[in-house]
């Protein structure tokens, strides 16, 4: 080498270290984002690598559907269960298929609960019945259990283990019956015990395999019982539950967390709440039917970006209603979920995905809804196809001037299979996907107005499509239809937002066979007016603003709610 | 002579016609599969079959189950279905004209697989007015033993969608939440 000569690398080199840094730092990326987990369902571990990513469980399917007795079909990318309802998200890595193990467990009508990297699926207890001179406990999945005696009344019990009761439990009771009780209560967190108090001393016999879905155990000898032993409970859970209907709220805490805030909400049972919100203050809130609070209602002070207040309001002294107000600053995701235990929810408000407040450049893929020979609804002389690649083609304008990055799925009068569509989304770095529609019904001039559907319950696409909803419905002024789950419509939702990886919204401006949604849909300011109000929705959305109209003061609902009640 | 022959021959007829209607059990008009009153050129309704038909409910779409005629003496899921795809609501139908039942099948796992013509593929309409067919479509399939879910395919093949929204890449399962009870 000759003296002040640098060391050059060879030019074709340099490919090779690009590359070979893109794969280490996709991995590191990867590697960052993912943890691994493990899965049980009721007490067996999954087999097989489990890892968690993105809040989600994911986990080998096949085996999860081993260790809960229950068939899975490949659905796509996503599962179903036998006899299961919805559809379990699911993704494909190194050849092995994973499901989303939460969303599995309660299409296997199992109890989800995350602690950390560890998920526990818990079996629900369906019925207990004596008949027969035998003793059925159904349960939603297989479980283990124990067998006991007890004097003094004699009572043979049963403990069920990795499982937990929907109702309070109860007890039914029959003296001619050879089982005079039957008792069923949550004997300990994740434990529930049916007590059967027999006439006399009877020997029991073990009838069902050691991990069993139907516990059967013999209470009869040989000798045959009377035939009014039969039906003794049926279910007592829900005997129970008529008699013991109201909940009491023991505490709501407010946590805060990096992408949002939580409050756990613990009572003294199962508590079902009902979520909604209002798009002109921005307020979010959870109704508790049938629950009163205990004690004083909690004082929350909310520091993070997310809230400016929240409350804890109990409807008119002695109604048994509660409802929990957050007054948000921005648009949210928010989602119920478990908490620890049967007795606990939590409720998570957080930022939704791809909204960290910078929206210049990011690729939002709009979708004219059908085109060539399928025209979509037609109506008063119009044909759904062209008044959506019409919206679509305007707002891609107004998009590109606020500077997003649009694609449109067509820019013309053609035909375009359903995959094809959602197929662009992994073409290019998709933040959101849009889908531009008009609606029919079949009944001419019957219902008008706009309605924004999203993918099952998922809480970024709810966000997206509350987002849209609300500034269509503020700038163009048309009927409020609100922002719906595609569940409404079929229990596996709808094509494009099924098969979509990212948040993504279908939008159905109007009815164009409603004479007074189709007029307007005729109107070149019109469509302009909702095009730009579709960007806007994808703007606050992703710039995380305050929603359509300006927020007013904090909870107003105790004195809308005390109103209602009479 | 030939003029009072025909006026006896006339009464005769005329008297026939009469008995006959009068010995016939007086029947309401069924509703049938076209919707209204039957065609006097058809064949006398052999049976009645249940159906489900989209209602709109307070603004959303529900389905109602409904009893209607069909000329087949033993209809089974095929003429069920039929009679649903023939159905007509406020005059207009809700599948496009010529569309057949072309097989009815139910598998192992309580898949019922519906084989539509070639006719399907015509149909167009909004979202709400496709879950209206589509879910009376399944709702009427699953009455039959065995139905858990309902596949449905276009001359033997899968489709993609019926009207550019739903997906039927997957067996759709019947959503009792929709029905609106009767008395």
């Amino acid at each position: 080498m000759l003296p002040g000569k640098k060391i050059q690398p060879h030019r074709s080199i340099w490919p090779v270290l690009i590359a070979l840094l893109a794969t280490a730092w996709a991995g590191a990326s990867a590697l960052a984002a993912r943890v691994p987990a493990t899965v049980f369902v009721t007490g067996q571990q999954v087999a097989g690598p489990a890892f968690l990513e993105d809040g989600r469980v994911w986990a080998p399917a096949e085996a999860l559907s081993r260790a809960a007795g229950i068939e899975h079909q490949p659905s796509g990318k996503d599962f179903a269960v036998a006899g299961g309802g919805g559809t379990i998200p699911g993704r494909s890595e190194n050849g092995i298929a994973y499901a989303d193990a939460a969303a599995f467990a309660e299409a296997a009508g199992g109890v989800p609960r995350r602690s950390g990297g560890r998920l526990d699926i818990l079996a629900r207890v369906v019925d207990v019945r004596f008949a027969g001179g035998r003793l059925f406990v159904s349960c939603t999945l297989p479980v283990t259990y124990s067998v006991h005696r007890l004097t003094g009344p004699e009572r043979v019990y049963v403990d069920l283990n990795e499982v937990i009761l929907e109702g309070p439990g109860g007890q039914t009771r029959s003296e001619k019956a050879a089982v005079r009780a039957l008792r069923l209560s949550q004997y300990a967190p994740h434990t529930v015990r049916v007590a059967a108090e027999t006439a006399g001393r009877l020997p029991y016999t073990i009838q069902s395999p050691p991990r069993a879905r139907q516990v059967v155990i013999a209470l009869s000898s040989s000798e045959a019982l009377p035939a009014a032993a039969s039906g003794a409970a049926s279910p007592p859970a829900e005997v129970a539950a008529l008699r013991e209907g109201i909940r009491t709220v023991r505490s709501v805490r407010l946590e805060e967390a990096d992408d949002g805030v939580r409050f756990i909400v613990t009572s003294d049972g199962p508590v079902a709440p009902q979520e909604d919100r209002d798009p002109d203050t921005g307020q979010h809130w959870l109704d508790f039917e049938s629950a009163l609070l205990e004690g004083e209602a909690p004082e929350f002070r909310p520091q993070g970006g997310l809230l400016s207040a929240a409350r804890l309001v109990q409807f008119r002294a002695g109604v048994p209603r509660l409802r929990l107000v957050a007054q948000t600053r921005r648009v949210v995701a928010t989602r119920v979920a478990g908490g620890e235990g049967p007795n606990q929810i939590v409720w998570h408000l957080s930022i939704p995905e791809g909204a960290d407040g910078d929206w210049k450049r990011k690729v939002i893929i709009l979708d004219p809804g059908h085109g060539g020979r399928d025209t979509g609804a037609r109506g008063n002389g119009l044909n759904e196809k062209d008044v959506n690649l019409t919206i679509a083609r305007l707002a891609a304008e107004e998009g590109r001037k606020r500077g997003l990055d649009i694609v449109l799925t067509r820019d013309k009068d053609v035909e375009l299979t359903l995959r094809a569509r959602t197929d662009m989304i992994s073409r290019y770095d998709t933040t959101l996907f849009v889908s531009i529609h008009n609606n029919s019904n079949t009944r001419p001039n019957s219902v008008s107005g706009t309605e924004v559907y999203y993918h099952m319950q998922d809480p970024d696409s709810r966000a997206l499509a509350e987002a849209i909803h609300d500034q269509i419905v503020a700038q163009a002024g048309t009927k409020p239809r609100g922002a719906r789950s595609d569940s409404r419509l079929y229990s596996t939702g709808l094509f494009v937002l099924r098969n979509s990886r990212v948040p993504a919204a279908l939008v159905e401006v109007g009815y164009i066979n409603h004479s007074g949604d189709a007029a307007r849909l005729k109107d070149p300011a019109f469509l302009k007016t909702v095009a730009k109000a579709i960007i806007d929705g994808i703007v606050s959305y992703l710039g995380g603003l305050t929603p359509a109209r300006q927020p007013a003061e904090p909870a107003p609902a105790q004195d809308e709610g005390a109103g209602n009640e009479q | 002579m030939m003029l009072h022959r025909r006026f006896r021959l006339f009464v005769y007829l005329a008297a026939a016609a009469v008995a006959g209607g009068c010995a016939a059990p007086r029947q309401q008009a069924p509703e049938t599969p076209g919707g209204g009153i039957p065609a006097p050129e058809k064949p006398a309704a052999e049976a009645r079959v249940t159906i489900f038909v989209p209602v709109l409910v307070n603004d959303e779409m529900r389905l109602e189950r409904r009893s209607v005629a069909v000329t087949s003496a033993r209809p089974g899921p095929k003429e069920t279905l039929q009679a649903l795809l023939d159905y007509r609501i406020a005059g207009q139908r809700m599948f496009p004209d010529g569309v057949r039942v072309l097989n009815f099948s139910v598998d192992k796992d309580g898949v019922a697989v519906v084989d539509l013509s070639a006719e399907i593929q015509q149909y167009s309409g909004g979202s709400m007015e496709e879950a209206g067919a589509l879910n009376a479509l399944v709702m009427t399939a699953a009455q039959f033993d065995g139905v858990k879910s309902v596949r449905l395919l276009c001359d033997g093949k899968e489709m993609e969608t019926l009207g550019g929204h739903a997906d039927l890449t997957v067996p759709l399962v019947p959503d009792r939440r929709l029905l609106v009870e009767q008395n």
